[in-house]
């Protein structure tokens, strides 16, 4: 947006207020930016070594400069420059680059430009005179340019500066204290003010308001006042910049806003970002903020899938079928029992929803691979670049063994290839068959949609990924699943191949060159981000997405706001806090996603306190047995297409989109409505304190046994259902409106629930006719109808 | 059996005028009650099976050709993966004028019924969005191919809705089931029934199909909501779940859920009781897909018998997985073919025990065939890769069987030739033996179509592609006769 221009009305000082008063605002039409910088006087001094990034980690010091890595240096003070210099004389030096690339010297806080400052090729030592015009308080930012993982040491010598010889400084900002709205309440008065020193003689002013970080759909009133209002269409933490130019010069101040979501959007956060919201949860995330939980996540350690010692093949006469021994080495049961105790009550939910996506997307199925010492690895791949780069995923999915034996990476050689995983690669793992825009439609031409490949490029991807198999095993019949696979040479295709996009690899290079350059050609491949953020969205928040939202995915994608590609988090943050993603009541129709069915099991249990059945607080997890006939295996898809197609389109919507619908029949939806039944209607075979539950049962070497049983705290919820003295069910239900449906129960289904549990009075157990008693009874009742109501079903 | 209470009616007349199924849940409730009050019988029962391979079935080892073993050998035998002559079970099919074929060893059961004419072979089918006579027409650019080749995912999808030129979301059984709707007048259950889970094969314009469990699960059992008695108490929560679930009919995802579990409770009603097949054909089989044909045996059975279902014409989909044999494929296809061998002869004779062995058709699909030339190396490893044109089985008492079907390839024959690469006559995409199809999905699907009775008036509807293809049928069923009962 230009900025407006001020004109100066009184010596030195500025009372932000008259900037907005029309008479005194006269706006200058004639000039499209700052007016042209006065004359600076040069100044030499010894030369001198500001900047060395091989020295220790420090300031000026090091480490090297990452590819894709901005960093700004202070130099105002040092080597006697002093902090009102305008521009440095530097010989920049680079040493060691580990690829080819460029250095860009900038003021810092401007935004990177196009021009570079020196280019070099990997692993020279090259100089330059540079002339780095600095920002505010005397700092420079340097910027790699070079591939995502190298690296390159930076020297900056100083030889002299460019001063002001009239000393003006910039104006002094404020932009007004920090501030705290609560949602709905999102309009914040924005009072910003500055003074100024006067210089430079004839300056005009001119102010600006941006956001420098935060969801996105902050809107200002009036961005070029000082004095104005924004306006906040998503609840997170938003830090604000005023900027103002005295013509010269620029000068700003930040203030930071958190906006605090409803309690109903923090559930509905909740559901989207974890796996639902646990009793009071929802309450604690809203005091605490959406982003400030998000990031509270990035940092929690992973507490997922612990690594597993490699085992043989063939189960040993010590652990044969039908033992406990077996069933926890060589079936799924531990695994799928993990994943249940990790939904329900793991520190990281957000790691682990994250990795569950990325499961359904980088499928390897524990039906070829049932072995948990052997599925385990692949899982810690997933969970561990949950919050990494997207390229380090990549490589690693590549490498990891269950992978490469699932789809047969392992075995393919230059005499032998088998094109199985680099034809899933680039379908399924990372662009898609069809041309993508960056909103996630598709692209067409005379043809219909675009392909992305054909044949050709599957085939010189077969190539590029030759000659990998399984590292050396750990002893007889104890293959290694644990490190990434190795490359024998004499099984790697060394001919040309065809890539993506026309690229060709060259004959002759090693096979760990080839499989770097055909990731890094598909990880740079324009769909990536609109086919992977498009399928994240689907998988946390919503199965029909704008093309607006996905744009916005894709956007953060290419670039997390440091120049960086496929950057998970910046992906995550731009998910989870998307103004679509948060609109709650304003969301269209179409919005939010059927709940598959092991999720859906999980935020029942979580948001009615699931708890074991043998009286021990946690549940043991064993819950696979209950989704299965749901259409859903934990951790065992039928095949490499995963649990459900991401192109299902819900029945008789005319062509929405509803992935989870591909497991939603008139059986399994059937067979959700009587899972419900036995949890909160099962009395047999449970202990007196924790029924009704899904029974526990002890027979450990079966695994289709349930060891401890599972119960809902159903107990908990008796006082809050009605007494004979006060028998209205009408705030119990609304209790459970809050939990389940994020308090977006409509008033129909409220007076339907209210109307039955009105058929059952609020009486304490009279044994031994009545056990349970009407309470009880009640509580049972509203549980079942939430649990069974298609509001519930599909979360939005 | 269980009989739908007149409480149950009237609740389902109650819910009628919630609005809930897409097709009028008025008029749908209202049939049930008009179904079971004058219960129908089939008047002109006709049935089709599709059994999907699913994973790409290496046709290759289905169907040897015996009179040019070598050409066959010279690929497959260095690697292992060649089946020895002396163990091909030997059909001469009057179509190729005297040579000899052999059957995989484990299709002994389908050997037999091919013995007594209820078995055929298509040659060579695939997806084709227009003819590609040749390897230069396949090389040509100016010439249309499916889209994704070789892909699971897209071939199955096409071998399913018999589109190579664009995805749909309709399948061709669903779309059949959509003209044939006039001929199970007032039915609940809807025409397609899948028993390996949701595919888009059986989804129609406006046709939603039902998934049911295998065998293992009783019919009386599969569609039970469970819970509900007659206290006052259970009354109300059941009349409340029942209005619940036609509310938000503005949010299209919340409706389809509630959609969904109408269709549920509509059908709840309608499978009362588990039909027993006696004699039990399938006594001895435990293979996934035994038990999925067992139960469409015992669905058909079932509509045979029960009050209130009596429909003309239905339409099954079973899948039998593990057919990705990238590896190890000598040993896995092997198992697969004798359960899938099994299981289809004993489908067949339960059907003849129903009086259906001419009026039920079965028949195989699969993502594609498998390259002749071998893929992977070393013990157990020895498998295939992903291909294209591959050989089909129909069974049943209206096959015209003991014989192949199919159109001439460039080796002027409906069997390709085996001889890989650029060579003339052969019909390889590359040098890895990927056959190029002579007959299209459409010709294999539209001539199943017309045996069921969709009108040559139809078909383009069903299968708008099929104009580009000839013959539109391919002659392997005995002709359809009169018009389907109910339909114009």
């Amino acid at each position: 947006m230009k900025p407006r221009k001020i004109r100066r009305t009184a010596e030195g000082v500025f009372a932000a207020t008259l900037l907005v008063c029309g008479p005194v605002l006269a706006v200058d039409t004639s000039s499209p930016g700052l007016v042209a910088p006065t004359a600076s006087r040069f100044y030499t001094v010894a030369p001198c070594r500001a900047v060395d990034t091989r020295n220790a980690p420090g300031p000026r010091g090091g480490p090297a400069l990452a590819g894709g890595e901005e960093r700004i240096f202070a130099l105002g003070g040092v080597c006697n420059v002093p902090a009102s210099a305008r521009a440095l004389a530097l010989n920049l030096t680079v040493v060691n680059p580990t690829a080819a690339g460029t250095v860009l010297l900038f003021p810092a806080g401007e935004a990177i430009p196009n021009a570079s400052s020196i280019n070099f090729p990997a692993l020279r030592t090259r100089a330059n005179n540079v002339i780095a015009p600095t920002g505010v308080s005397g700092e420079v930012s340097a910027f790699f340019g070079g591939p995502f993982g190298s690296s390159v040491e930076v020297l900056l010598d100083v030889v002299g500066y460019f001063e002001d010889p009239a000393g003006n400084k910039p104006p002094v900002v404020s932009a007004g204290p920090d501030a705290t709205l609560e949602m709905p309440s999102n309009v914040l008065s924005l009072a910003g003010s500055f003074t100024d020193d006067g210089a430079p003689a004839g300056a005009t002013y001119s102010a600006q308001w941006d956001v420098m970080s935060g969801p996105a759909g902050a809107v200002f009133a009036a961005p070029g006042s000082p004095v104005t209002n924004v306006t906040f269409a998503a609840a997170g933490t938003y830090v604000l910049r005023l900027s103002v130019s005295d013509s010269d010069r620029v000068g700003f101040d930040e203030r930071v806003v958190r906006v605090v979501p409803t309690v109903s959007d923090a559930s509905r956060f909740l559901d989207q970002a974890s796996f639902g919201p646990a009793p009071g949860q929802a309450e604690a995330v809203r005091a605490q903020g959406l982003s400030e939980w998000i990031e509270e996540q990035f940092r929690a350690p992973e507490t997922g899938y612990p690594a597993l010692p490699p085992e043989p093949g063939s189960a040993p006469a010590s652990c044969r079928s039908g033992t406990a021994c077996y069933r926890d080495k060589y079936t799924l049961y531990p695994l799928q029992n993990r994943f249940f105790t990790n939904a329900l009550y793991g520190g990281d939910p957000l790691r682990q929803k994250v990795a569950w996506a990325l499961h359904k997307i980088f499928v390897v199925s524990g039906s070829d691979i049932p072995m948990p010492s052997r599925l385990t690895p692949y899982l810690r791949v997933l969970q561990r670049n949950a919050f990494g780069n997207f390229r380090v995923l990549l490589g690693e999915i590549t490498r990891n063994a269950a992978m490469g034996r699932y789809l047969d990476l392992a075995t393919s050689t230059r005499t032998s290839p088998n094109e199985n995983f680099p034809r899933e690669l680039l379908q399924l793992f990372s662009i898609g068959t069809i041309r993508l825009n960056p909103d996630g439609t598709p692209q067409t031409d005379a043809n219909g949609p675009v392909p992305t490949y054909d044949q050709a490029v599957v085939d010189g991807f077969t190539k590029a990924l030759t000659g990998w198999s399984l590292a050396p095993q750990y002893g007889s019949g104890i293959s290694n699943y644990i490190d990434p696979m190795r490359l024998t040479a004499g099984n790697h295709d060394t001919t040309e191949k065809l890539l993506l996009r026309g690229v060709t690899l060259p004959a002759g290079r090693s096979g760990e060159e080839d499989l770097e350059a055909a990731l890094d050609n598909v990880f740079q491949d324009p769909n990536v981000g609109p086919f992977i953020g498009a399928q994240l969205i689907q998988m946390l928040v919503t199965s029909n997405p704008s093309p607006a939202y996905v744009a916005r995915v894709t956007a953060a994608f290419g670039d997390n706001g440091s120049g960086i590609r496929g950057d998970m988090k910046a992906v995550l943050r731009a998910v989870l806090l998307d103004p679509e993603a948060r609109a709650g009541a304003a969301a269209p129709p179409s919005f939010g996603r059927l709940r598959e069915p092991a999720l859906w099991l999980v935020a029942s249990l979580r948001a009615l306190g699931a708890r074991s059945a043998d009286g021990t607080e946690n549940a043991d997890g064993y819950l696979a047995n209950r989704v299965r006939p749901l259409g859903q295996n934990p951790l065992r898809p039928p095949s490499v297409f995963s649990y459900f197609p991401p192109d299902y389109q819900a029945p008789g919507t005319g062509g929405l989109l509803g992935p989870e619908f591909g497991v939603f029949s008139a059986t399994t939806a059937l067979g959700r409505a009587n899972l419900v039944d036995t949890l909160v209607y099962n009395i047999w075979g449970c202990p007196v304190s924790t029924r009704p539950c899904l029974r526990p049962n002890t027979d450990a070497g079966n695994p289709d046994s349930n060891t401890n049983g599972v119960s809902l705290d159903l107990a908990s919820l008796v006082p809050l259902a009605g007494s004979t003295a006060a028998p209205d069910p009408g705030p119990f239900v609304d209790e459970l409106g809050r939990r389940l449906l994020s308090s977006a129960m409509t008033p129909a289904m409220r007076a339907e629930v209210v109307q039955a549990l009105n058929a059952i009075a609020p009486t304490d157990p009279v044994p031994p006719s009545d056990v349970l008693g009407g309470k009880f009874r009640r509580v049972q009742a509203a549980v079942y109808l939430f649990l069974t109501a298609s509001p519930f079903q599909v979360e939005r | 059996m269980t009989m739908i209470s007149r409480r149950d009616l009237l609740s389902l007349g109650g819910c009628a005028a919630l609005g809930l199924f897409a097709r009028s849940a008025a008029a749908s409730r209202l049939s049930a009650m008009a179904a079971l009050a004058a219960p129908l019988a089939p008047t002109d029962y006709k049935a089709l099976v599709a059994v999907f391979l699913a994973g790409g079935n290496d046709s290759n080892n289905m169907v040897v050709p015996v009179t040019g073993y070598a050409a066959y050998s010279a690929v497959r035998s260095a690697a292992s993966l060649a089946i020895p002559q002396a163990q091909l079970l030997t059909v001469t099919p009057p179509a190729m004028g005297g040579a000899t074929f052999g059957l995989h060893p484990e299709l002994s059961e389908l050997h037999a019924l091919w013995g007594q004419g209820k078995a055929a072979v298509v040659c060579n089918v695939g997806t084709l969005v227009e003819p590609l006579p040749t390897r230069a027409d396949y090389r040509n650019a100016a010439k249309k191919k499916p889209y994704q080749l070789f892909s699971h995912s897209d071939q199955q999808g096409i071998w399913q809705t018999s589109r190579a030129d664009t995805r749909v979301q309709t399948g061709w059984g669903g779309r059949v089931a959509d003209v044939l709707a006039c001929a199970n007048p007032g039915a609940i259950l809807p025409m397609p029934i899948s028993v390996a889970g949701i595919n888009v094969f059986a989804q129609g314009v406006a046709t939603r199909p039902l998934a049911v469990p295998d065998s293992g699960t009783a019919l009386n059992n599969v569609f039970v909501l469970s819970g509900f008695g007659s206290s006052a108490e259970s009354v109300a929560r059941r009349a409340a779940f029942d209005a619940i679930r036609g509310q938000d009919a503005h949010l299209p995802l919340v409706r389809a859920s509630n959609e969904t579990l109408q269709q549920a409770v509509d059908i709840a009603a309608l499978f009362g009781t588990d039909p027993t097949l006696s004699p039990d054909r399938f006594s001895g089989l435990s293979t996934s897909i035994s038990r999925q044909l067992k139960q469409v045996a015992k669905l058909i059975k079932l509509n045979r018998d029960a009050a209130g279902l009596g429909l003309n014409r239905q339409v099954f989909f079973v899948q039998q997985g593990g057919y990705d044999t990238h590896q190890n494929q000598i040993s896995e296809q092997a198992a697969l073919f004798d359960g899938l061998s099994r299981s289809l002869n004993a489908f067949q004779l339960t059907m003849e025990d129903l009086g259906y062995g001419d009026r039920v058709t079965s028949f195989t699909l699969s993502d594609f065939s498998r390259t002749l030339q071998p893929a992977g190396s070393g013990s157990g490893s020895v498998g295939t890769d992903h291909a294209w044109g591959s050989h089909h089985l129909v069974v049943g008492g209206a096959v015209k069987g003991g014989d192949f079907y199919g159109v001439n390839g460039p080796n002027g024959s409906i069997f390709p030739s085996l001889v890989l690469g650029n060579v003339a006559g052969t019909s390889d995409t590359d040098s890895r033996g990927r056959w190029i199809p002579s007959v299209a999905v459409e010709q294999y699907a539209a001539t199943l179509a017309r045996w069921f009775g969709v009108s040559d008036a139809n078909l383009p509807a069903v299968f708008p592609n099929l104009h580009r293809f000839a013959p539109p049928d391919l002659g392997f069923l005995n002709p359809p006769g009169a018009g389907v009962p109910g339909c114009a």
